[in-house]
This record gives C-alpha cells, structure tokens and sequence, in this order.
C-alpha cells in the first residue's frame, strides 16, 4: 500500500497529461478506483442445518426485541410479527391482550420520539398511522383521530389514507354520529384503497346507516348486500372465506335478518334482493332470517321462510339444507307431527335418485336417517292400528316405501330390506314382500339373518301352492318356490330348514308329476347327511314313489326299504302301521315289478325269484301270492314245464280257494300239453270237466289229448258219448268237428258202415260243407258204395231170375246211389273212380245177366234164345257200361289222365277192343310233345 | 444520512488548517525583512498561529496589511478589533471583497444571516475567483434556506462551475429530494452538481464531493425504484472515501432489487471492510445475511446475522473503550491524538486510513460542524499552549543561559545544537511537504517557511555566539515568565472548558455511534428473528400437511 501511495503522492507532482496515461497505474493485483472496478471476492454459499424453531420461540424474540430495542422501528415491527406469528400459528405466543394496551402505550413513546426527531427511515405517513394505531389502543380516540386526520390531510397520496379514513369514519361511528360516518365510509369507498378495506368499509357503512333508524334500512340492506358481494362473489368463494371476515359476514347476515324481520319478513328481504340471478350468498340469507325466526318463537315464520327459499330456487344446492332446517325448527318448536311431516317432504324430495344424488355424504346421511325414523314411524304405529285393518295396511305400505328407499341407498341394509319385507307382509303385498325379503337374503353381504329373510320369502311362495305338499300345486307357484328354496339351498348349505324344505318340494313335484324335480330334490335331501329323519322319509318316499312310477323298481325298492328303515327305527313322528303296511305293499309291488321286468327279459330264474322273495317280505299277502302265481306263469312262460307245473301245482295245493286258483287247471293242461304229456293233460281236463256245467269242451279237449297221446279207446269213448248226445253242428266248424269225429270213429272202428253212413248222412242234412267234410263223406259214400257193388256183384242171378234181379236191382241202385253221392261230394276228385265204378255195376250186370243160369227147363233152343234173350237184355247194360268208360275216358281231354281212367280204358279194350284195344305209346307222345317243338 | 445535512468543507484540509500535527515554531524575536512579513503573517493565519501574526501586524504596510491584521485579530481572539478592521476594508476599495467576506463568515458563526447576506451579497459583487463563488454559495443557500429554491437555484446558474456551484446544487438537491415524492429534480441537481465538481482544481476536494455526490444520486434513483441507474452512479463512487461504504451498501440494494443477489453481497462483502463507524457498513452487515437469505442459504443468512451481530457486538465494546479513554484522556486526547499517535500521517490518509476504526471515528466525528469547532478550539488552546509553553522553555533557558553567563559560564552549545537540529528537521518536513504540494501559492508559502526556517538557523546561531545580558534583562525575563505562566494557566483553564465541552460532544457522539449499533443490533435481530419466524411458519405447514 505504501507503494501505491507514494506512486499516488508522485503522481500528484507529475504533469496532468500524463495522470491520464493508464500506463503509469500499477495495479499489483489490486482492484480499481471505483466501486465499478471492484474485483469480485469468492463467497461461499453452502447449506447448513437449519435450528428446528417454535412459533414460541419466535415469539420471544420478537418479544425481548420490542422489550429491550430503544428502536422504534424495530419495536413496532416486531409487535406487528408478533400478532402475526401468533395469527399464523395459532399459538399463544406474545402478548395477551390485556398486556397489548400497555405495550402500545409503550410503543406511543417511541412513536413520538420518531417523529420528534423528524428524521425517519420509514415514511411519516405511516409513522402517524402507527402513532394513531397506538393511541387508539391505548383509549386515547381523540389522539388516534387527530393523528389519522392529519395523515390524510398532509399525505392524500399515501397507500395508508384509505384505512385512515376508515378509522376516521369508525371513530365518528363509534361516537354515534352515523350519518358523518355514512359520509366517511361513503368517501372511502369511492376513493382509492384495497378491496379488503373498502369491504370493511361497506360493512361499516351498511351499519352507519342502519343505525339511522328504519327509514334509512332500505339503504343499509342494499349496503349490507353489496358487504356480502363483495365477500362473496362466487360459489367458491362460500367454501373459502377467510377466519377473518367469517365475523363479518355473520354479522352481515345477522342484521339483515333483523332488518327483514322488523319489516315485513322474507317479502321485505326478498324486495332488496330483487329479481337477479340469485348470488351466491344468499342462502344465507334466507339462512339467517329462518334462525332468527325460530329463535325468536316464531316457528311457523321460520319454515316460511325457509320453504320459500326452496320454492323460490327449486334447483338450488342448499334446498336440503333448508327442508332439514323446517325439521329442525318445528323439533325445537316441539311440534313432531309438522317435524315428521317435514321429514317426509325431505325424504320425498330427495326420492329421485338423480335428486338424491345432488346431496353431500352429510345430506344423504340426514335422508337416510329420516327415512328410516318415518319408516320406523309407520311401521310401528300401522302395528299399534292392527284392528283398523285399512289403516295398518297403509301405513304398513308407507313404512314400507320408506324402508325400501331407504335400503336402496343403503351398503348395509340387510335388516332395513327385512323390516321393508315385513312391512310388505303385513300390508298384504305379497310379492313386493318377497323381493325385499329375497334383497334382504342375497343382495346383502355380511346380513346376519340373511337366512332368516330368505326364509321368510320362502314362507311366501309357500303361500301359494296348497298346504297338502301330496296335491298338485300350480306348475309356475311351485317352479318359484323351488327356485326359491335352491337359491336358499346354495346360499346357506348349512342351513338346518333346507333339507325339510327340499323334501317338502321333493313331495309337491312328484304330486305334480314332475318326477325328475322330485328326485333332484329328493337326492338333495338324503345326499348329505344331517337332514332331519322326518326330510328323509319324506324324500326316500318320494323317490320310491317316482322310482316306481318310472319303473325303476330295484331303486324303488332300495326307496322303499329306506323308507321302511326310518319307520321302523321309530325315527319318524306321526308314521301309523297303515303307514308302514303301505310302505310295505309298495315294496313288495316293487319287487313283483322287478319280478315282472325280469321276466320280460327273459332273465326266468330273476323273475322267480323277485316273485318268491315277495313271500318273506310279506307272507300271505296278496302280493306275495300274486307273486308265487307268476313265478310260475313265468316258469311256463319260460317253457320250464316240470318246474312250473310243480309250482302250479303247489300253489294249487297252497291256496286251493284262491281266485287264481281256479286258472291253474287250464295251465297245467297247458304245461303238460307242451311238456308231451297229453294224458295228464287230458286227465287234468276232465277233472275240470267235472266241475263244469258244460263239462264237453273240456273233454272234447280231453278227446284231442287222448287222441294226439294215440288213447284210441279213450278218445273213441269221449266221441261215441258225445255222439251220442246227439249234437248239433251249430256252425261249420262243430260240423267239420262232429264229421272228424265220425270220420276217426270211421277209421278206428271194427264196424265203420254205421259212421260213414252218419257222416253221409251228416253231411247230406248239414247246411255247411267243408272240402274236408265233403272229401271224407265223398269216401264214406264211395265206401258204401263199393260195398254195395259188393254186394250186387255177389248177388248171382240164379233162377228165379226175377227175384235175383230184383235184389240186384236193389243192390244196384244203393251202390250207384252211394257212388251218385260220393260224386255229389267229391265232385271232380272223385268222378272218373264213380264213373268207372258205375260203368262196372253196368258191365257186371251185363256179365251177371249174360252169366246168368239159364232156366234148367229149357231147350237148348230155348235156351238159346233164352241166350239171345238175355243178350239183348245185357247188351243196354253192356252199352250202358261202355258209355259211362267211355265218358270216363272222354275225360282225358279235360282232367287228364288219372288211373280210373285207366282202368275204364282197360276194360274198354276188353269191351271193344277194336276201338280201344290200342298200343298207344302215350309217353313218347308225350315225350315229343315235350320237345317243345 | 444527508437529509438535514449540508456539505461542508473538505476534512482533509480542515485537518491541515487545524495544524494537527507539531508545527513548527517560530521562534520570537526574529527579525523578518519587510517583504516577508505579509508571508510570515500569512503562514502564521494559515497555520492558526495567530499570535505570532498579531505580533508582526503592527509593523506591516502594504495594502494587503489591513486584511492580514484584520484576520490576525479575528484569529487571535481580538474579534472586534479585527471586526472592526474588516468592516474599515470592506468600505475601502482594495480587498473590500475579502474583508466583506471574512465579515460574512463571522456573521455567519454568529448566526447572524442578514448581516451574513449583506457582507456575501458584498463579497459576490466585488469579488472575484474562489471568494466570488464561496459568496454565491452563501447567497444561494441563505434562499434555499428561506425556502426558495428557485431563487437559490437561479443564483446558483450564475455561479462559475466548481465546488462552490457544486456544494450549492447539491444543497439544493437535498431540499428537492426532502420536499418531493419523485427524485427527477433531484436527480437533476445533482447531475449539475456533479457536473460543476468537474471544474474543481482541489482533488481532494472535488473527488470527496463528487462521491458525496454520487452516493446520493444513487440513493435518489434507488428509492424511485430505478436501479439501473442508481447502480449507474454507485459504482463511480471511488473505493476509499468515506461515502464507499454507504455507496456499496445502496449498490447492494440495487443489485439485489434487480435480483442479482450475488452480486449485492459482493458490495456488501466490500462494504464490511470498512469500519463500522461509516455508514451503511453496519446495514451491509444485515445485508450479507439478507444476500444469503435471498439466495436461498438460510442457514448462513442466519450466520451471517449472528457474524453482523458479533461485529456490532465487538464494535461496542471499541465505542465502551473509547468512552472509557474520552473519559480518562478527554476526548481530544483520545480521538484526535489518538488518531495521531497511529503511525500515520495524515497527508498519507488513503483508504487504509479509512480501515482503521478510530480513526474513522474521528473523521465521521469530525464531519459535524459543531465536533469540527470544539476541536478547532482545544487545539488552538492547545497550540496556544504549547507555544507558550514554549516560549516559557525559551525564557527558561535564556535566563539560566543568562544566569550561567552571569556565573561566566558560556551558552550551552548543546541545547542550541539541539534546537538547530530541530530546525533542520523541520526544514526537511516542510521540504517534503513541497513535494506534495499542488497549488503554486502553496509551494510559494513552503518555500517562504524554508527561508524561515533558514533565518532560525541563523538567529540559533546568533544566540550561541552571543554573550551575557545585562542584569536587567534578567528580571524582565523572570516578570515575562510569570506573565507566561499566568497566561498558560488561563489556557489551561479555557483548554479544561473547551476539552470538556469536546468531550461533551465526542461522548455523545460516541452514545450515538453506541446506539446505532445497538440499532444494527437490534435490526440484525430483527432479522434473525424474521428468519427464525419464517422457518418456524415453514414447520408449522411442514407438520400440518
């Protein structure tokens, strides 16, 4: 330094041009002349911990500040941090307010001293605002006005004149001279100055005027009105008011309710809000003036108005809070029946969800609670009101729609859906009641007596099909009730009613035919164990019932035994023995289906012994006989001849009177038929036949046997005493019988001529014919015919002639009658045999004739014309012959050749021999004509 | 910390006139050559040795005669003589402008402006140079005064630029800046004044004026709220005047309004070097923490309050030492002497001069008019004092020199060998003091006072060649030393009046400087408070959110 100083000091002798030459500055690394040349210095900025203070502590030192500074800028700084930490922190640190009059009486000294010494770093204006400040709390208002007075009056300018003023106007106020104080705020209010202040002032003003007495109100409500703009000028603004203008506003609120209610009420409060577009604020006016009613014992006032707000702004926001206000004035007015019926208009109006949806969580909370009192209301004065049955029932349905309401709103509402079920019930509405209870039951979480509910809903669909689970009940009502139940059943398994319920259903869809359904819940029953033994047997009913319906007979039958289990453990109430003979019938009858169906398929030794376990089941009973009876009607079925006929027969012996008794005869005749026993069974027929009135069909069967057994004798017997009889052929069939007969009496017997002639004479007197009849009488008749040939033929014609002849005669014509007749039954088949034979009676008795013995007593002459006597009185029988051969062979042409034919050409030939007597090579004609050239 | 408060004359050469430093002595009886006299009486005035001047007055001619008698009998104390002379010139026609103006200035001490108007309005009309202008300024602030800037600013746009002109618009300046809201006139004033500067031929002078005004013009545009133009005019304030810390401290502000806020501590880092006793390094102080507040820093904001708080703290306890030391020593011992006794001279004060604590105590003590009289005053005395203390050590040793003769002892060779040694040691001051010299009457009067001293030399050399005085002589040595001893005791008494009544002032200065560190004190804890407030609001919505 002390180089640059003596070049300084040298430099002050040299020449002034050369001061200017820079190159004669030595710098050695200092900075320059000025504050411009400055060189920057390095500065460290760094973070440190930063002390963790307390509003308190802060406090105090603002405190000791203020207490031990002599500075009053600092003193009065640090009382105003002071009220603001403790503002900000809302601790009570600092002064008290009793302490703050003395500290600012204090603070006046150092005020004074301020301006007394008229130096002042801060600006004077505010000095003498702090100075009136100070001594207006300190009580010296005078002071404190002269000080502001002089402010405004020496700086009209300052930023603080506004508030100046307003103290001005305040001290003017406060010493009652409200029309100067009108002026003061009114001045302000149009001068410059923040909104804070000026809202302050409206404030102010509107008080100055209402403090001017009524006729000034209409003026001091349009200021109190602007005071409420101004705080609140926006919806948003009504959520965020200031701590510090909340007294204010209140107060606003306040004498405007005063105002209005001196008036004329809401109509004087609604004349200064005029027609706009209503502002945000005013609610709470409407607010106000409600409360201030009610305070004053004047419910009736107070609902008005708040019932006009909501008909005046039917779309405002508040209007819950308004309705709940007309609750709440007419409870404290100890009126409940005008507070229920306003919660009722509460309720109703917020009914509609998009209404109830436009409400806080508080609001619902308060619709949620009245509904539920007017519900329970309802509720229980419709119960109270039993006996006046139109009554309860609508005030059941009112608690009703309340509950309901309430419940759909509800996260919890388990019980209130019950209680809205209940209400339903008890106002007859059936099916409303079921749905709540159904809500109630399965739209409820956590519902402790969701199954109660459930239950109860079952209980009505219950209503709706007949008590008498075994009737039918209509198809839909009990679709429902099961749907119902199996909603029940999956919701709450463990639920002990289920099983009863299901077995109940089980019954009612098997009454209803629905067996399917009924074994569904018949299973659902006895599946799990637990259900009650009175469910089981119901459901083990039910599904033997529907088992055998179905033809299941094993399963029915497993059915039935359970059944019949239960019942005879004694586990089930109320079964009687006719119940268990019942059961009992059912399992033998399901047994013997068993029976039945084995038999059907063929599985024999099944059925029978389905049909024979019946017995130890239940002996002696229809069933078990019935059972025995088919076991062997199966047996037979089956062909198992010697079984059956053993069981036939002891059943036979086992029940003798039995009805089905008297069957076994005809299947033992059956049995020994088939089993090649035709005697046994004819014998077996003709006991029966002893027991009959009309013993012949049965020994005419007999008869059959006999005769299919070869029991010739026996059969002819039963034949010839029934010939005997004489009986009648009724129809073709009993003639075929009655010929057959005679045709094997014919066949079987020594001496047949009596037969064949009863046959022919059957056959000629019977109306009916059959080939067979007719065939067999045709031979009866050709037989007696040949016999009669016979007889003609051995017939010799010895002298007397005449007599020879005539009994040749005779025997001629009872031959050729006989033939006629075989030919009249025959026809066809039979005529070339007749032709033949009655062309020989011819030819025989030519022959017999020419063979006759001519009279002893005759010539030879005589005896030779004799000869051609007898010649000539052959020869027509001989011509007579050869025409009946000839027409015989005539027949070739037509029926072909057959031997009779034969025969009559062969004696043909021997008659005409020319004619007939011919080497006819027939076959090779025959033969050629086979060529089939 | 200028309102209220006009300029005043440079302290350097307040310092210089007082002679705070031994001056030399001239020895009595002397003969001085005709010519010379009117320089002798001259230096003697410059040099506030007015007795010697009242010692030579009677035996001056020459037209200028009148006005250094007139000056010698104010500054010796025979006020109405010298008044009385003064008023005889003012109506002569030669240094009537001087004589008008000298009346105007005791006028003024008198408080008495009108007959101070007067004798300016005088000294304006027929005066000439640095007097004309000294008379304007006068003139102009008796109108600012009266209230009528107009009337002093048109005086002022006559005046010749220089300091005059400038201290008169920078008067004005203050006035305008008290009575207006917006600065522009201000502004305006002080842009002429710093203009007028331009033209002052004292360095020192003007470069303490111009950052003088500077300082203020920054402060102007800084409190309308044009920073870049207060900063504009800070930064041309010189780095080692007086004002440099109270500039730094507003280029601080300025800075940091324009958000620079690093460069504001840079300013305020500068402006804490300087001692506390200048203003705006206490309020730096704060700002260094508030730098560090704004940035963002506020654990060292808080250290930097509790570093500010140390220094004010420590700067206290210097003030107690210095009271105590006013109390012991009095205060002219111990502020003026004090600031002598440091190893300084004070025609080397440069910025380190500035450094050191008392001395810028001193110096911002004697920036008051009131500080700058008391001293002024006990100084006097005090050289009174001193002079007749050594005129009582002359006659001493005359006498016992007289006395040994009588004894036939010679002239102590020694005792002269030291006084003429003195003598060159003081010829080598004032040769130094030549080089240093600026203005050519000040190099002519340096090298008046060599010859001077050379003369001494001379009369030393005489004495120790002259032989015994006559027995006579004795006793009039023996009745001036009673005389000498009587008036010595009457200086001391006025001295103990005067020291007391610079205590007075010096204390209550130093109470003041007390309290405005106390005040520092108080608004650094005002500060620390605020930061502790604002952290204990920020845990206070910590904690709640």
């Amino acid at each position: 330094m002390r180089v640059l100083a003596g070049l300084c000091a040298f430099s002050l002798l040299l020449p002034g041009s050369l001061l200017a030459q820079e190159s004669f500055k030595v710098e050695l690394d200092r900075d320059g002349k000025t504050i411009a040349d400055m060189r920057p210095v390095f500065l460290k900025f760094e973070s440190r911990p930063l002390p963790a203070i307390s509003p308190a502590e802060v406090g105090r030192r603002y405190q000791r500040l203020f207490e031990t500074s002599d500075e009053p800028e600092v003193r009065v700084d640090a009382l105003n941090r002071l009220s603001n930490i403790r503002m900000r922190s809302g601790e009570d640190v600092g002064y008290s307010a009793d302490q703050e009059p003395e500290i600012y009486r204090e603070a006046i000294a150092s005020y004074e001293s301020i301006l007394d010494r008229g130096s002042f770093s801060g600006r004077l204006d505010e000095l003498l605002y702090q100075m009136a400040k100070a001594h207006a709390l300190t009580g010296h208002t005078d002071e404190s006005t002269e000080r502001l007075r002089q402010l405004v009056g020496l700086y009209p300018d300052s930023p603080l004149v506004p508030e100046s003023r307003f103290r001005i106007a305040e001290a003017e106020f406060s010493a009652g001279k409200y029309a100067r104080a009108e002026t003061s705020y009114q001045t302000l209010i149009k001068g410059e100055g923040g909104e804070a202040l000026k809202s302050k002032a409206r404030y102010m003003l509107g008080w100055s005027q209402f403090k001017q007495g009524a006729g000034a109100w209409d003026r001091a409500a349009a200021t109190f009105l602007d005071v409420l703009d101004g705080f609140l000028p926006t919806e948003a603004s009504l959520g965020s008011v200031a701590q510090s203008s909340v007294d204010t506003i209140d107060d606003t609120l306040r004498i405007l309710a005063v105002m209005a209610s001196r008036k004329q009420g809401v109509a004087s409060l609604e004349g200064w809000l005029g027609d706009g577009v209503p502002r945000p604020w005013v609610p709470l006016v409407y607010d106000r003036l409600a409360d201030l009613y009610a305070v004053t014992g004047e419910p009736s006032a107070s609902v008005r108005v708040n019932r006009r707000f909501v008909q005046r702004y039917p779309d405002h926001r508040d209007n819950p809070e308004f309705l709940n206000q007309v609750v709440q004035v007419w409870r404290q007015a100890g009126k409940p029946e005008a507070a229920r019926d306003a919660k009722a208009d509460y309720v109703a109006a917020y009914l509609p969800d998009d209404a109830y949806k436009g409400l806080d969580r508080n609001q619902q909370r308060l619709w949620q609670q009245y509904a539920r009192t007017l519900a329970d209301y309802h509720y229980h004065s419709a119960s109270e009101r039993l006996a006046a049955k139109g009554e309860a029932v609508s005030g059941f349905a009112r608690a009703a729609d309340y509950y309901e309401s309430l419940a759909r709103r509800q996260s919890e509402a388990g019980s209130i859906w019950r209680l809205a079920g209940d209400a339903r019930l008890q106002a007859g509405e059936d099916e409303a009641a079921i749905n709540n209870f159904r809500t109630a039951a399965y739209q409820s979480p956590d519902y402790p007596e969701a199954a109660d509910s459930a239950w109860a809903a079952i209980t009505l669909y219950r209503k709706r099909v007949p008590s008498d689970s075994s009737a039918p009940s209509p198809a839909e009502a009990l679709s429902d009730l099961s749907a119902e139940i199996d909603r029940f059943a999956s919701t709450f398994p463990s639920d002990s009613r289920t099983a009863a319920a299901q077995a109940d259903l089980a019954t009612r869809w098997y009454a209803n035919g629905d067996y399917d359904r009924a074994i569904d819940y018949a299973h659902a029953v006895t599946t799990p164990s637990g259900a009650g033994q009175k469910a089981h047997y119901s459901a083990w009913l039910v599904m033997a019932k529907v088992r055998q319906a179905r033809q299941q007979y094993a399963e029915a039958e497993r059915a039935w035994r359970q059944t019949l289990t239960l019942i005879d453990d004694g586990k089930v109430p109320g079964t009687t023995g006719n119940d268990r003979k019942a059961v009992v019938g059912q399992l033998a009858a399901a047994i013997y289906q068993q029976g039945q169906a084995a038999a059907s398929a063929g599985e024999v030794s099944l059925a029978v012994a389905h049909f024979q376990r019946i017995e130890t089941l239940a002996p002696g009973s229809e069933m078990a006989i019935r059972g025995r009876f088919d076991a062997a009607n199966t047996l037979l079925k089956a062909s198992e001849w010697q079984t059956a006929i053993n069981e036939l027969r002891r059943f036979r012996r086992d029940y003798p009177d039995h009805d089905l008794t008297s069957g076994i005869g005809e299947k033992l005749v059956y049995a020994y038929t088939e089993s090649d026993q035709p005697v046994r069974a004819a014998e077996e027929l003709l006991a029966m036949a002893e027991t009959r009135e009309d013993p012949w069909p049965f020994r005419l069967r007999a008869a059959d046997l006999f005769h299919d057994a070869g029991d010739l004798k026996q059969r002819n017997a039963l034949y010839v005493r029934y010939l005997d009889t004489r009986p009648r052929a009724k129809d073709a069939d009993s003639h075929i019988r009655l010929q057959t007969m005679r045709q094997r009496l014919t066949e079987s017997a020594s001496h047949p001529e009596q037969w064949q002639q009863a046959m022919v004479q059957a056959e000629l007197s019977s109306d009916w014919h059959s080939e067979e009849t007719l065939r067999l009488s045709a031979r009866s008749a050709m037989a007696l015919g040949i016999r009669e040939a016979d007889t003609f033929a051995s017939i010799p014609l010895t002298q007397p002639l005449a007599r020879a002849l005539d009994r040749k005669q005779v025997a001629l014509e009872a031959a050729r009658t006989y033939f006629v007749q075989a030919q009249q039954f025959g026809g066809e088949a039979v005529e070339s045999e007749v032709l033949y034979r009655r062309a020989e009676l011819y030819r025989q008795l030519a022959a017999d004739l020419m063979a006759s013995t001519v009279p002893s007593d005759l010539n030879e002459m005589e005896a030779m014309q004799y000869q051609m006597l007898l010649e000539e009185q052959a020869y027509p029988f001989e011509e007579k012959a050869i025409a009946l051969h000839a027409k015989n062979h005539g027949r070739i042409v037509e029926h072909g050749f057959d031997p009779w034919i034969g025969r009559s050409l062969e004696v043909l030939g021997q008659m005409n021999p020319g004619r007939y007597d011919r080497s006819v090579r027939w076959m090779s004609w025959n033969s050629e004509g086979n060529d089939g050239a | 910390m200028f309102v209220g408060r006009s300029l005043r004359i440079s302290l350097t050469a307040f310092l210089a006139a007082c002679g705070c430093m031994a001056g030399p002595v001239l020895a009595g009886g002397i003969a001085v050559p005709e010519d010379l006299r009117p320089g002798v009486v001259r230096y003697a005035l410059a040099t506030g040795d007015a007795p010697d001047a009242v010692r030579m007055i009677g035996a001056m001619n020459g037209e200028e005669a009148p006005l250094l008698r007139a000056r010698a009998w104010l500054d010796s104390g025979h006020r109405q003589q010298g008044l009385e002379e003064l008023r005889r010139i003012a109506d002569s026609d030669t240094y009537r402008a001087k004589a008008s103006m000298l009346l105007g200035r005791a006028s003024l001490e008198q408080a008495d402006s009108q007959q101070a108007a007067r004798w300016f309005g005088l000294a304006a009309r027929y005066g000439f140079g640095e007097d004309k202008q000294e008379a304007l300024y006068h003139l102009a602030d008796f109108q600012r005064q009266a209230g009528a800037p107009e009337k002093a600013g048109k005086i002022l746009s006559g005046m010749e630029a220089g300091y005059w002109a400038a201290v008169g618009y920078g008067n004005l300046a203050s006035d305008y800046a008290q009575q207006d809201t917006n600065p522009a006139r201000a502004l305006v004033a002080l842009r002429v004044a710093l203009a007028m500067t331009e033209a002052d031929q004292e360095s020192d002078r003007q470069e303490d004026l111009r950052n003088r005004l500077l300082a203020r013009a920054g402060y102007l545009a800084y409190q309308n709220g044009e920073y870049d133009k207060a900063i504009g005019f800070l930064e041309k304030v010189a780095l080692d005047s007086p004002v440099t810390p109270l500039a730094l401290y507003f280029h601080g502000l300025a800075l940091a309004e324009r958000g620079n806020h690093r460069a504001a501590m840079q300013s305020w880092h500068r402006a804490k070097k300087f001692p506390l006793a200048y203003a705006g390094v206490a309020d730096a102080w704060i700002g260094m923490g508030r730098g560090y507040d704004l940035a963002g820093y506020l654990g060292q904001a808080g250290e930097a309050y509790l570093a500010a708080n140390a220094a004010y703290e420590s700067e206290r306890v210097t003030l107690r030492k210095l009271k105590q030391q006013i109390r012991e020593k009095g205060a002219y011992g111990a502020l003026v002497k004090g600031a002598q006794t440091s190893d300084l001279e004070w025609f080397l004060a440069d910025s380190r001069t500035m450094q050191q604590p008392r001395q810028a105590y001193l110096m911002d003590f004697l920036d008051t008019p009131s500080a700058q009289i008391a001293v002024a005053r006990v100084a006097r005395l005090e050289r009174l004092d001193h002079r007749l203390s050594q005129e009582q050590s002359n006659l001493e040793v005359l006498l016992s020199e007289l006395d040994h003769r009588e004894k036939g002892g010679s002239a102590d060779q020694g005792e002269l060998r030291q006084l003429r040694a003195e003598g060159n040691a003081l010829g080598d001051q004032v040769e130094r003091l030549l080089e240093k010299a600026t203005g050519a009457e000040q190099k002519r009067r340096l090298a008046e006072m060599d010859r001077i001293l050379g003369d001494a030399d001379s009369a030393l050399t005489a004495v120790s060649h002259a032989g015994s005085a006559s027995g006579g002589v004795g006793a009039r040595l023996k009745a001036l030393l009673s005389e000498i001893a009587g008036y010595r005791e009457r200086v001391s008494a006025l001295r103990a009046t005067a020291e007391s009544r610079l205590d007075e002032l010096a204390l209550a200065y130093v109470d003041d400087q007390d309290q405005r560190m106390v005040y520092a004190y108080d608004k650094t804890e005002q500060q620390i408070a605020h930061l502790y407030e604002y952290l204990a609001l920020e845990n206070l919505q910590e904690t709640s959110q």
